[in-house]
């Protein structure tokens, strides 16, 4: 059963091939990149139902993402996660995401389960 | 003898608003303000020193009185070298008094007497600035239109205003020090979080896998993988952690033997290893003095280097190239760490092996770390009775940073002979 393609934006090789495990367990269709850019030139070939994206990253920031995929994939439901930054807290920056258009915001670490459940109810409230 | 009580009066209610004032930038108004009273001058300036700027420090504008926008372009910082009073008193550390600006002598035909005359200022005269402590600070000038040769009076009242002026720019300047001390600090303490929240997170998706895999073995065998990798994230992490308390403390001792170069360049590699390969950087090592040996604690001396090469793989974009070099030369040992990377900006070299400090323009493109690798290697490579320095010819244009320390003169005799 398929239940949806994503599409995994983080720095860190871990943190991706984690959630990859996780998601392809759980059903998911799941694509890779290691930045935002990347992230979205993935996006374009191949368009995923939701971008679960970490905050920061070198070349295109997750902050600068969201906002690029707002205006190109506007369908797009959007995942933002964090640890937070340099200068404030980690709720600041996720709340910043939120403006920018994220859908659900996961501070790291956070339970698999608690991303598995924020994406059935993204779905849930698509269908 | 019918000045003098009204001189006491006017000191004081100088003195008063100056202690009374917080905001420095108040305070330097106020500073020039009172020196134009006290001399009975049209015009004042208001300077701090820079001492690590240029050659023996530059004066830098803070406040003035009567002066144009283009004499304040002009004078806004003044070197050591510069031909107005300012500049004599910063070279001479005394106070300078030119009663004619048109009869003196050291500034005949320069460009401040052009820029004194443009202004409308005929005579100046300059005093130094220094705290109790005995530290230059700063000078305090003020200006009349018309040749003016002030009375002793004035200047000993003048030189009291320069006293208490000198002790309450320096406090002020400590406590901006503290403050951005403690501004670093915070920064900091979200920094230590994050990085502690960075391997966590897939730890504990590791952890969920190890949970699920039952028999899959190759599940495992990856989820067992990361949690390996992560966890030495954090091991590291904490042991910097531990090292930046052990090494304010003095408690970092070492146990030194003669140790190959060679050995500790390649422990240094391997430590690094992780970050290189995940920044996709070619590191290439070149060992000129392949037999060279020191004296140092192997440990800690690779650990000062792989903090070199770490910093290097932070803040060199995707795919660069770091280069490792070592060579002997006249009974040093020299180790060159070299990148292709974001560069240092020159407002951030005074800071470069502060505590706490990262590069500002890269931070935001998440370099990782703690802002500490630098301070502890340079306090490393200082234990050995070495030293560190760093070099950048800007932002965007790489950085290089040169380890030396003494070769092992045993190893350096049977080398000659």
């Amino acid at each position: 059963m398929m239940r949806g393609r994503l599409l995994i934006a983080d720095d860190s090789a871990d943190m991706r091939e984690s959630l990859r495990l996780i998601l392809e367990r759980a059903g998911y269709e799941v694509r890779l990149a290691p930045d935002g850019m990347r992230a979205l030139e993935l996006q374009r070939v191949a368009p995923a139902d939701v971008l679960i994206t970490d905050i920061f990253m070198p070349d295109r920031d997750g902050l600068e993402t969201i906002t690029a995929f707002r205006r190109e994939f506007p369908a797009t439901r959007i995942v933002a996660m964090s640890g937070g930054g340099v200068r404030v807290d980690g709720e600041l920056y996720l709340e910043i995401a939120g403006v920018a258009g994220a859908d659900v915001m996961l501070t790291k670490p956070f339970d698999p389960g608690a991303l598995l459940q924020a994406l059935n109810d993204l779905a849930a409230a698509r269908a | 003898m019918s000045g003098e009580p009204a001189d006491t009066v006017l000191l004081q209610n100088i003195s008063t608003q100056l202690i009374e004032e917080d905001n420095i930038g108040a305070l330097y108004e106020k500073i020039a303000d009172a020196a134009v009273a006290i001399m009975r001058s049209e015009y004042a300036s208001l300077q701090m020193l820079y001492p690590e700027r240029g050659q023996g420090g530059q004066l830098r504008l803070l406040a003035f009185r009567g002066f144009n926008a283009q004499a304040a372009a002009f004078w806004e910082w003044v070197r050591a070298d510069s031909d107005s009073t300012c500049g004599v008193a910063l070279r001479t550390g005394a106070r300078v008094v030119a009663p004619d600006v048109e009869r003196c002598e050291f500034m005949a035909a320069t460009e401040d007497l052009a820029t004194y005359r443009q202004t409308g200022i005929r005579a100046v005269q300059t005093t130094p600035l220094v705290s109790r402590a005995g530290t230059l600070v700063g000078m305090i000038s003020t200006h009349w239109r018309n040749p003016h040769q002030p009375s002793e009076r004035d200047l000993q009242l003048l030189d009291i205003l320069a006293r208490q002026a000198a002790d309450l720019i320096e406090r002020k300047r400590g406590e901006d020090a503290l403050r951005a001390a403690d501004r670093r600090k915070d920064e900091f303490l979200a920094t230590l979080s994050h990085e502690l929240r960075n391997p966590l997170a897939p730890i504990r998706n590791a952890l969920a896998l190890l949970h699920e895999a039952g028999g899959d073995s190759a599940l495992a065998a990856k989820a067992r993988g990361i949690l390996d990798r992560q966890v030495a994230i954090m091991v590291r992490l904490v042991d910097d952690l531990l090292d930046i308390t052990r090494l304010t403390r003095g408690r970092i001792s070492l146990r030194t033997q003669p140790v190959p170069l060679a050995q500790v360049l390649a422990a240094a590699v391997e430590i690094s290893r992780p970050l290189v390969e995940a920044g996709a950087h070619e590191l290439v090592l070149r060992d000129a003095a392949p037999s060279a040996t020191v004296i140092a604690d192997p440990v800690r001396l690779a650990q000062a280097l792989s903090n070199l090469l770490d910093n290097a793989a932070r803040y060199t974009p995707r795919g660069g190239c770091i280069e490792l070099e070592a060579r002997a030369d006249a009974g040093l040992a020299a180790v060159t760490v070299r990148d292709n990377g974001a560069g240092i900006a020159p407002h951030e070299m005074p800071r470069l092996f502060e505590m706490f400090t990262q590069g500002e323009v890269t931070r935001a493109r998440a370099p990782g770390g703690l802002g500490v690798g630098l301070a502890l290697a340079r306090q490393l490579v200082e234990l050995h009775g070495g030293t560190l320095e760093g070099h950048s010819d800007g932002a965007g244009r790489g950085a290089t940073f040169t380890l030396r320390m003494p070769l092992h003169e045993a190893a350096v005799g049977v080398q000659a002979a």
